[in-house]
């Protein structure tokens, strides 16, 4: 089973700690919740679970993973996928960012047609805009549609449904409900609790300078207030 | 009691006094890179200078472009070595008195060990013809200089069409090409003047030198004022009547370079 | 003197629609020399762009001012470091490359390498991180994710070519010195136009004037439509 093991995690910019000594465990079949406060570090532990920053202190590693492709930059790029909260499209049409994810798909996943990625994400009427046309919601379900097409067996949304109006919201929520059947590990960072967050197994909260993992998936009503109020 | 405008008048008058009158005394001079980088109008203009209290200024170029400022009206006399193309100047209306000065020649420069075996040729034609069938490269100034047009004559009277496989046209003046022909060690011809100038910096040697072919005569010639009524036609005149003065002439023969007389006087009435 | 003018242009139209061999000769030298000492550079100078804007490592500060400063030398300074260099008495006088084109390609090189790693360095800090990090992590080998970035950047990139390109195309410095300006061989366009000067032929020095005039138009209105079409992006 793919998974990514973060042993005695830490990361400061400068004199700042964001969080130490964590140890994190993400697989495919995971769906977890990662809560937090705006600035507490959310977007860092992503990217350094992704392989895209470099942590303070510990390491990360990745098991049950193809063997890597030769250049690679880090050999966690491409295992567990990262999609911004503002996600990158690249020039080009919709159905070009979507090529450009079976160009880059790996070998032994088998690239799932397109016509598929654009019904999932509502996007065929769209097909041939470009992609810088498209508004926010429609951007996020390319970005997640493009990287469905990969196959990931982990993926990384960060604040996937922020700000975002309502029929995005549920065609999202509804992709990611697709990934999670597909068995595709998640791991999705809100600061606040919703329909997606609800989809959730377990949850990983960043606080005080600690993530604390295996926390009951219950919300009590403080908690759930506090994190509705950050919004 | 002087009134303001006598103070005006009279504080004018001085200064125009002690102006000198050198804004109308300024005699412009196009003439060949080989009399300015020989040093020879470094020696025989500050003479006429002070003599006559006109200033000299000198465009040291090619000889084309030397006659294409005489044509535009761009300077008030010439000093060239190309005889073909000064009759012409002339014939056309530019120019008017032309005067044969002085002369040097041209030497044929190529490596020390003279590889295309020029040396003891009986004339320049034949020395030509075999650097020409030996492959050694031959630099050519092609700038249409009046060397470069000394070179194309005898070319054509050598018989060899200028295209051989080592003909160089560098289009340069003469010292560059000089060098040019030392870094790729083949043969240029050049006047004795920029080559005994140059001399230190260069591994060449005289190759080929002396006979009719290979004189280089000079002229002075004025600009037509009937075409260029606004030039110093009086400085321009009174610099040519100079330079075939006896003093001129003598100061030409006098000038030497590293101990070399480089220009031979040839004024004749 | 205005009719002067007048047939002076006439004349040099002529010459470049009689497809004069000597012009055209000239045209291709200059062409030749300059595209080929812009497309040895333009990898490992982008290459170079790239991992100044994207990695800190020692030394990074001297590499970046070293190209600033590059860029500020007069041509002749350069072409004289060449010309020393490649003289007979020069350490790389073995090569016999003074007045070639080989040697023009040289000092074309060192006078474009600084204008394209300046430049692209201008260009990738100002890109949008996102399109690395996303081109990674969707799985992109190293060369390839350096691909998408370019890809995204095209436009000022393309800027930094031309810069570049019309630098060494018009330089006349350098090539004087180090190609000699030797015809058919190293005479291009900039040093014709010297050469032509000098001997008062107009005519071919207009004629050769007007193709770089055509030639900076061409690339000011490909530039131009260029900033057209690349519109700030929203995110």
């Amino acid at each position: 089973m793919a998974s990514i093991i973060a042993r005695d995690l830490g990361m400061q910019f400068q004199q700042r700690q964001l969080f130490s000594g964590a140890n994190l465990h993400f697989a495919e079949g995971d769906c977890i919740y990662l809560m937090g406060d705006n600035g507490s570090g959310k977007t860092t532990l992503m990217k350094i679970l992704a392989g895209l920053q470099t942590p303070s202190s510990g390491s990360v590693s990745a098991e049950g993973f193809a063997t890597k492709k030769l250049w690679q930059k880090n050999t966690l790029n491409g295992c567990a996928v990262y999609l911004h909260q503002h996600p990158y499209l690249y020039d080009g049409t919709v159905k070009d960012n979507l090529k450009l994810a079976l160009e880059l798909a790996p070998a032994d996943s088998a690239g799932s047609a397109i016509a598929e990625a654009l019904e999932l994400a509502k996007l065929g009427h769209l097909a041939k805009s470009q992609a810088s046309h498209l508004s926010g919601g429609e951007r996020q379900r390319l970005a997640i549609a493009r990287a469905w097409l990969l196959k990931p067996r982990l993926l990384m949304l960060d604040e996937p449904v922020s700000n975002m109006d309502k029929e995005s919201r549920e065609l999202v929520l509804a992709m990611t409900a697709r990934l999670k059947a597909d068995g595709t590990g998640l791991l999705i960072a809100s600061h606040q609790h919703g329909q997606l967050t609800a989809l959730c197994t377990s949850r990983w909260l960043i606080q005080d300078g600690r993530i604390a993992t295996n926390l009951d998936i219950r919300f009590t009503p403080s908690q759930e207030t506090h994190y509705v109020l950050a919004n | 009691m002087f009134s303001s405008k006598h103070l005006l008048g009279a504080t004018l008058a001085a200064l125009i006094s002690i102006t000198p009158a050198h804004a109308e005394e300024v005699i412009k001079l196009a003439t060949t890179t080989s009399t300015e980088n020989s040093g020879l109008l470094k020696e025989l203009l500050p003479a006429f200078e002070s003599l006559s209290g006109y200033k000299v200024q000198v465009i040291a170029t090619g000889t084309g472009k030397a006659l294409a400022l005489g044509r535009q009206g761009d300077v008030d006399l010439v000093m060239t070595h190309a005889p073909a193309a000064e009759a012409k100047f002339v014939e056309e209306g530019f120019g008017s008195e032309p005067r044969g000065i002085m002369e040097n020649d041209f030497v044929i420069l190529g490596p020390q060990n003279d590889p295309a075996k020029i040396k003891g040729s009986a004339n320049a034609e034949e020395a030509f013809g075999k650097i020409a069938a030996s492959g050694v490269p031959f630099i050519s100034r092609g700038d249409d200089s009046g060397t470069h047009k000394k070179e194309l004559e005898i070319w054509a009277a050598a018989g060899v069409k200028p295209e051989f496989k080592g003909y160089t046209s560098v289009g340069q003046g003469m010292g560059k090409t000089l060098l040019m022909t030392n870094e790729l060690q083949g043969y240029t011809l050049s006047d004795r003047g920029t080559y005994v100038a140059y001399k230190g910096k260069l591994d060449l040697g005289v190759d080929f030198d002396g006979g009719a072919t290979l004189a280089n005569p000079y002229q002075v010639i004025l600009i037509n004022s009937a075409k260029f009524p606004n030039l110093n036609h009086k400085g321009a005149k009174a610099l040519s009547d100079w330079l075939i003065s006896a003093e001129g002439q003598q100061k030409i023969n006098d000038f030497k370079v590293q101990g070399e007389q480089l220009f031979k006087a040839t004024y004749r009435q | 003197m205005n009719e002067g003018w007048f047939a002076l242009i006439q004349q040099a139209l002529g010459l470049l629609f009689s497809l004069d061999k000597d012009v055209w000769s000239i045209i291709w030298v200059s062409f030749g020399v300059s595209l080929a000492a812009l497309l040895i550079t333009l990898l490992p100078s982008v290459l170079l762009g790239f991992v100044l804007a994207f990695t800190q490592f020692r030394g990074r500060n001297f590499v970046l001012n070293l190209v600033q400063t590059l860029q500020s030398i007069p041509t002749v300074v350069i072409g004289l470091l060449v010309y020393l260099l490649l003289s007979r008495m020069g350490p790389l006088g073995d090569l016999r490359w003074l007045f070639t084109q080989k040697g023009m390609i040289l000092g074309q090189m060192l006078i474009c390498a600084p204008v394209l790693i300046a430049m692209s360095q201008a260009a990738f800090t100002s890109a949008d991180r996102r399109a690395w990090e996303t081109a990674l992590t969707l799985g992109a080998s190293l060369p390839r994710a350096i691909m998408m970035v370019c890809r995204e950047l095209r436009g000022p990139l393309l800027l930094a070519v031309i810069a570049a390109f019309s630098r060494i195309v018009t330089e006349v410095g350098c090539s004087m010195m180090v190609g000699g300006n030797i015809e058919y061989v190293t005479r291009n366009i900039p040093t014709a136009i010297a050469l032509e000067t000098s001997k008062g032929d107009f005519a071919q020095a207009i004629a050769l004037g007007l193709v770089l005039l055509f030639l900076a138009i061409i690339m000011n209105f490909a530039l131009g439509s260029l900033r057209g079409k690349n519109q700030v992006r929203s995110h």
